[in-house]
């Protein structure tokens, strides 16, 4: 046993002091990762007729041999073959390229020989409550999540790290559940609140603010691929803002997740159906589109259903199909037939494959959005034609500028302009949406094309993670039955867990798109099925859950790193602190406009075009083309649409925002279920030089002077605005000096004063303020939840 | 994450959900390159639009006898053809514009068009024998720069960079260069997910060198902060990062304040490579004039090969404009004027510096064009994928050298196709990878550049 611990521990921690390994845990992600491939569940390139991915595959003879035999390592095929000498026989075979290690392959010689138990996948059997391990009450447990959570950290001789600080608290409050950071008189009214209700009021507001909507949608923007435009080829723009906006109100209103989902799936069919039950369909008609010349209208009307396949199951299955389109899943339980099948309830729509130009491909409906007012749409529209107007009024069309002909740059606003004016004069926009027209047969595409039709298929879902409720009907609302049947082992799990990564970063399931056998397990897969049921039994209320876990005292941990802990656990997978991570993209720029205090905070309506370099969007577009197309030139906003909050940039598939990309905001062509993060040189530029940034820091520099005359006042302002506290001593001395430093170059410099204020009125001391903001703006607490 | 700590974390090969599968599971160690590499940089030139192979490297001699003739339906076979030519009721038969020569010792066809690129065919490998599934623009480029035909997955600059890194600290190691040819104005458009990063980490994405404003976006300090005064904020804006990380012990703070430092060097070491007031004369007798103009393909091609220089790992020019549906001559004359001289002036420079062994360049489009007309003979040509050329250079690949044969038509392949994974199993191999073992577990799969399809690195080319 000594020798096997040692071994493990090369390459990982045992999870529990006893060695024991998990099949869940241990041994199963193994068989998967080497031998699935080939004996999983597709049944048509299976070898030996040999599947390791059932209890009965494993442990049934065959031709007298048996994969496995419990308590016997030696004498069980699956073991022997890979610690065989012989070339022919060893598994996986070379010509995978897959090479076990020994680690990996002590793990399934320990598990057999302590008598191979098996379990089914995990994420397969249907969740159930489990009762709250007794945990020491000198942690100050608040709910059940703490129960889950410090009992897990004891069994690993951890205990939880100290509540944070009331700054940190509202801050991380604020910023988890808005994206906004609290304002100074917010943070002194909870510090001064000595109630024991003090943090729940706090919790209470935030939820409850328009804020929070906003911060939940920037999410589901990216699961439901939202962009302004279409996307593939001349990708020229669309409407698809009053679907965002649904997004926003459902939020706003607290919306049960089930209703959010049935809407969203099957709004259209719904019992007579309201416009905006159509207007939430939107979310499946996020898909791109094509008008390229020579497009084969069916090969995309394909590519369009298969998007929406992929994009249903990974944010509600949690499960990635996608491989099943040209054949059977080579992990999990899903067959080409049934791949097709759930294509099948998306295949009756009378979208086509060819997309319109400069707009809305049909089926689309003209409609007002719920939360933005038909005054209020053409109050914005023609804020916009005035915009571009002006733009107009600039360009000479005998000039070239940076190789365009002035004269086709006016045809082409010309024709941005005449889009809008359309809609204003009709009093409504447009949102694609969800029909269902007749009934087009379905059939498997062989290898996926669209042109290789071969069986015919109904209707269906992978009747092995749950049968087809009997009475439901054969369409999208017999699907979202489906998924919210209470036996379904996915859908609320999936949902707990995305909700959960919203707030600590990483889901319990840290690959929350992949909840199959490829997939990660959950760090505390008792608190996540706890939390599953108790979700759905409660009215799917992602509000009550959202409180639920900023209430806990796992939430409240100091975010300060314990060395030893990290050692052992170095991604926090045990929560024995609160997480750190930079802010996600859209709230590194809202961040620094609301701490400079110049963010537009109006909610909803058409989306908006913040300041970015010039030609961006000429460079790599169709800019230029007898054939005027929308979306192909970038005009910038003016004055109030630059500083509204992130959600309402403008997004072109093809020439994503540049601040945005920097801090891996996805491209939105695909569904993304968890961005990635990452620190670079080109985020630390576009802090310094972004001339967003760059405008942010000289307003900041301005609301400093505005608040006191006194230097250490003002820093000590900023520095509260940003990261919620009070400077230390040290720091504003540093701070001080810096600025002291500043004063005294830019009074030495006056005329590069001139040049970074752009202003005669304003003084060396303005410049130092400035650069002060900016430091302040770019620290690196300021971009970092804690 | 930065790149260091992310390949420290992720290992390269079996990415961030890697075995064993405990929670606390940590992350396999580098593995790549595999073998030792022949080449250490790529430069990649992107025809955008489908250049011609019928007119610029696919020569048949008997084709001019069939000028005019329609095209038997025994060769088209039924093969699927766009919406912009698929009503066309008659298929004429047009042989090349101009005519073909073999060049140099190796005696390869190059055609009239590219004069200066025929000086160079002792140096370079001609592959006639491309194939792709593609039949329009966006799927095609797609599949070219990311393996797939459909978005999501990350381009070649961005795995290579994933993988292997690069050497130069101050620079991105994976820079995109883009320029519009006076061929066809404006050419298909392209899009940031030929150099995006798909499902890696977004600090992989090609980082665009621009010829208008910032070299890099929001690389030059703001007017009025001057470099003392840039320095005078980053050291103190460092002093209260490490304070921080002494009080919260976060190691991302340190990573960040290193990223504030090598942007601070960036904002030198990128400006320098623009610079190209120091070249010498020679420098544009061998580039051509254009190479003086910023944001000219030849000047892109200069600028790519002071980037290999200082070894950076790849660098990708997306040239646009080859799509020629109509004016074919006018258009594809005008094309072939902005790129052949640089291009061929690219592989003898890297040839006289000693550099050419360990650079792979890469000249070729999405796909190739029709040899029937497109609307009246001789007018135009519609897009082609069954077959299509392109070629190579350096970095581990035989000189002068054809490979693969199509037939007559210059329609389909008749010996040793080479698919779009074929190449990039074979560009990985030239920088010391195998394909199949270079993957990133992503949904579940191991997803790799190669895709899910067999193919093969191509042995015949490697030197």
């Amino acid at each position: 046993m000594k020798l096997v611990c040692l071994l493990l521990c090369v390459t990982f921690l045992s999870l529990t002091s006893s060695a024991e390994v998990s099949f869940t845990n241990d041994v199963r992600p193994i068989l998967s990762k080497y031998c699935f491939h080939c004996h999983g569940p597709d049944a048509e390139h299976r070898e030996a007729k040999l599947r390791l991915d059932t209890k009965e595959g494993l442990f049934t003879p065959k031709k007298k041999r048996f994969p496995v035999i419990a308590g016997k390592a030696h004498e069980s095929e699956v073991f022997k073959r890979m610690i065989t000498d012989d070339e022919d026989d060893i598994m996986p075979p070379p010509e995978s390229k897959k090479e076990m290690s020994k680690e990996e392959i002590e793990i399934i010689r320990q598990w057999i020989q302590e008598g191979a138990p098996y379990e089914d996948h995990w994420a397969f059997i249907p969740p159930k409550k489990h009762n709250p391990p007794h945990i020491l009450q000198v942690n100050s447990p608040n709910n059940f999540i703490d129960n889950f959570v410090f009992d897990k950290l004891a069994e690993n001789g951890m205990t939880p790290s100290e509540p944070a600080s009331k700054e940190t608290l509202i801050r991380r409050l604020s910023l988890d559940l808005t994206g906004l950071p609290p304002t100074l008189s917010e943070i002194d009214q909870f510090i001064h609140d000595k109630s024991s209700k003090a943090y729940e009021k706090v919790v209470d507001r935030l939820l409850s603010s328009s804020s929070h909507a906003e911060r939940l949608t920037l999410d589901w923007l990216d699961a439901a691929r939202y962009a302004d435009t279409n996307g593939y080829s001349i990708d020229d723009h669309r409407d698809m803002w009053a679907w965002r906006d649904w997004v926003i109100h459902a939020f706003m209103n607290n919306m049960p997740y089930d209703q959010f989902m049935k809407e969203q799936l099957a709004g259209d069919l719904l019992a007579d159906a309201t416009d905006q039950q159509k207007v939430a369909t939107g979310f499946l008609r996020n898909s791109m589109n094509t008008h390229e010349g020579g497009t084969i209208a069916e090969e995309y009307r394909v590519q369009y259903n298969v998007d929406k396949v992929d994009t249903m199951s990974t944010i509600f299955l949690g499960l990635t199909v996608k491989c099943s389109q040209c054949h059977d899943h080579k992990y999990d339980p899903i067959s080409q037939k049934n791949f097709y099948e759930v294509y099948a309830f998306f295949n009756n729509s009378s979208e086509g494959g060819k997309g319109a130009k400069n707009g809305n491909t049909k089926p689309f409906i003209e409609v007002n959005s719920i939360l933005t007012s038909k005054e209020d749409m053409i109050t914005a529209y023609k804020a916009r034609i005035a915009e571009l107007k002006k733009k107009k009024e600039s360009i000479n069309p005998n000039n070239i500028y940076r190789g365009f002909k002035g004269s086709l740059m006016l045809k082409s606003i010309t024709e941005e302009i005449r889009v809008i004016e359309e809609q204003i004069k009709k009093g409504k926009t447009s949102v694609m949406v969800m029909d269902e027209k007749g009934n087009r047969d379905t059939f498997i595409l062989d290898r996926g094309q669209y042109n290789k039709p071969a069986d015919k298929v109904k209707a269906g879902v992978p009747e092995a993670i749950l049968p087809f409720p009997e009475k439901a009907p054969k369409n999208r609302l017999g699907l979202v039955q489906w998924l919210q049947d209470e036996k379904h082992p996915l859908t609320a799990r999936v949902a707990v867990n995305r909700f959960w990564q919203l707030i600590f970063g990483a889901g319990l399931v840290r690959t929350s798109e992949d909840f199959g056998n490829q997939g990660e397990v959950p760090s505390h897969p008792e608190l996540l099925d706890t939390l599953a049921v108790d979700f759905r039994e409660n009215g799917w209320n992602i509000r009550r859950l959202l409180k639920q876990i900023v209430m806990s005292s796992t939430y409240k941990q100091s975010s300060k790193v314990n060395k030893a802990y990290e050692e052992k656990d170095p991604y926090n997978r045990l929560l024995w602190r609160s997480p750190r991570y930079r802010l996600p993209a859209e709230f590194v720029r809202d961040n620094a406009l609301s701490i400079a205090g110049i963010l537009n905070p109006v909610i909803g309506g058409p989306s908006v075009y913040p300041v970015q370099p010039e030609g961006l969007w000429a460079q790599v577009s169709h800019y230029g083309h007898p054939t005027q197309f929308t979306a192909q030139s970038y005009y910038q906003s003016s004055q109030n649409n630059q500083v509204r909050k992130s959600i309402y940039t403008v997004v072109k598939r093809t020439a994503i925002n540049p601040t945005m990309a920097t801090f891996d905001a996805p491209l939105r062509e695909t569904c993304t279920a968890r961005r990635l993060a990452t620190n670079t040189p080109l985020q630390s530029l576009t802090l310094l030089n972004d001339p967003q940034f760059v405008n942010a820091a000289k307003f900041l520099g301005q609301r400093m002077k505005a608040h006191s005359s006194n230097t250490k006042d003002r820093l000590t302002y900023a520095f509260r605005l940003a990261t919620a506290r009070k400077p230390s001593d040290l720091e504003l001395k540093i701070l001080s000096q810096s600025y002291e430093q500043q004063k005294a170059y830019y009074s030495e410099n006056r005329d590069e004063a001139l040049k970074l204020l752009q202003s005669e009125n304003l003084t060396a001391e303005d410049a130092a303020l400035t650069m002060l903001a900016s430091s302040i703006l770019n620290l690196s607490e300021t971009v970092t939840r804690n | 994450m930065d790149r260091r700590n992310f390949l420290k974390l992720a290992g390269t090969a079996s990415a961030a959900t890697s075995l064993p599968n405990s929670i606390f599971a940590k992350q396999q160690k580098l593995t790549v390159p595999h073998f030792k590499p022949k080449a250490k940089s790529v430069i990649y030139l992107c025809q955008s639009g489908g250049p011609s192979h019928i007119d610029l490297f696919d020569y048949h001699p008997e084709m001019k006898k069939l000028h005019g003739k329609e095209l038997p339906d025994s060769i088209r076979n039924g093969q699927r053809v766009t919406g912009m030519t698929a009503r066309q009721k008659s298929f004429p038969v047009c042989a090349p514009l101009k005519p073909f020569k073999q060049r140099g010792q190796s005696g390869t066809w190059i055609s009239d068009f590219l004069p200066h690129t025929a000086g160079v065919a002792d140096d370079i490998c001609v592959i006639k024998s491309m194939h792709t599934e593609a039949i329009n623009h966006d799927p095609g480029i797609t599949f070219m720069n990311t393996g797939s035909q459909f978005p999501g997955n990350p381009s070649m600059g961005a795995w290579l960079d994933y993988g292997l890194g690069s050497k130069n600290k101050n620079m991105p190691g994976y820079v995109v260069l883009l320029s519009q040819g006076t061929g066809k104005n404006p050419g298909q458009p392209i899009f940031s997910r030929l150099w995006g990063s798909g499902f890696l980490p977004s600090v992989h994405q090609g980082v665009q060198l621009r010829s208008h404003g910032d070299p890099v976006l929001f690389l030059n300090d703001p007017n009025g902060i001057s470099r003392t005064n840039r320095r005078m904020m980053l050291d103190n804006l460092k002093k209260l990062n490490e304070l921080r990380y002494s009080q919260t012990g976060d190691s991302e703070i340190q990573t960040r304040i290193e990223q504030y430092e090598m942007a601070f060097r960036m904002q030198a070491s990128a400006p320098e490579i623009s610079d190209i007031s120091k070249e010498p004369e020679s420098t544009f007798k061998l580039y051509g004039e254009d190479a003086r103009q910023p944001g000219t393909y030849a000047y892109n091609c200069l600028l790519a090969r002071r980037m290999v220089e200082r070894e950076v790992r790849m660098v990708q020019l997306f040239h646009r404009g080859w799509d020629q549906h109509n004016s074919l001559l006018p258009h594809l004359t005008n094309q072939c004027k902005n790129v052949d001289q640089a291009s061929a002036a690219l592989v003898t420079d890297l040839k006289q510096r000693g550099l050419l062994d360990e650079t792979l360049i890469v000249w070729g489009g999405e796909f190739g064009r029709s040899v029937y007309s497109q609307g009246k003979l001789g007018s135009g040509r519609d897009h082609h994928g069954r077959c299509y050329s392109m070629w190579l250079a350096g970095g581990g690949i035989k000189a002068g050298m054809t490979y693969g044969q199509t037939d007559e038509y210059a329609y389909n392949i008749v010996e040793k196709p080479v698919s779009i994974s074929d190449l990039n199993a074979t560009l990985l191999h030239c920088l010391g990878i195998d394909h199949e073992r270079f993957t990133v577990k992503f949904q579940g799969l191991d997803s790799r550049l190669t895709g899910v399809e067999e193919c093969h690195v191509v042995k015949d080319i490697l030197k």
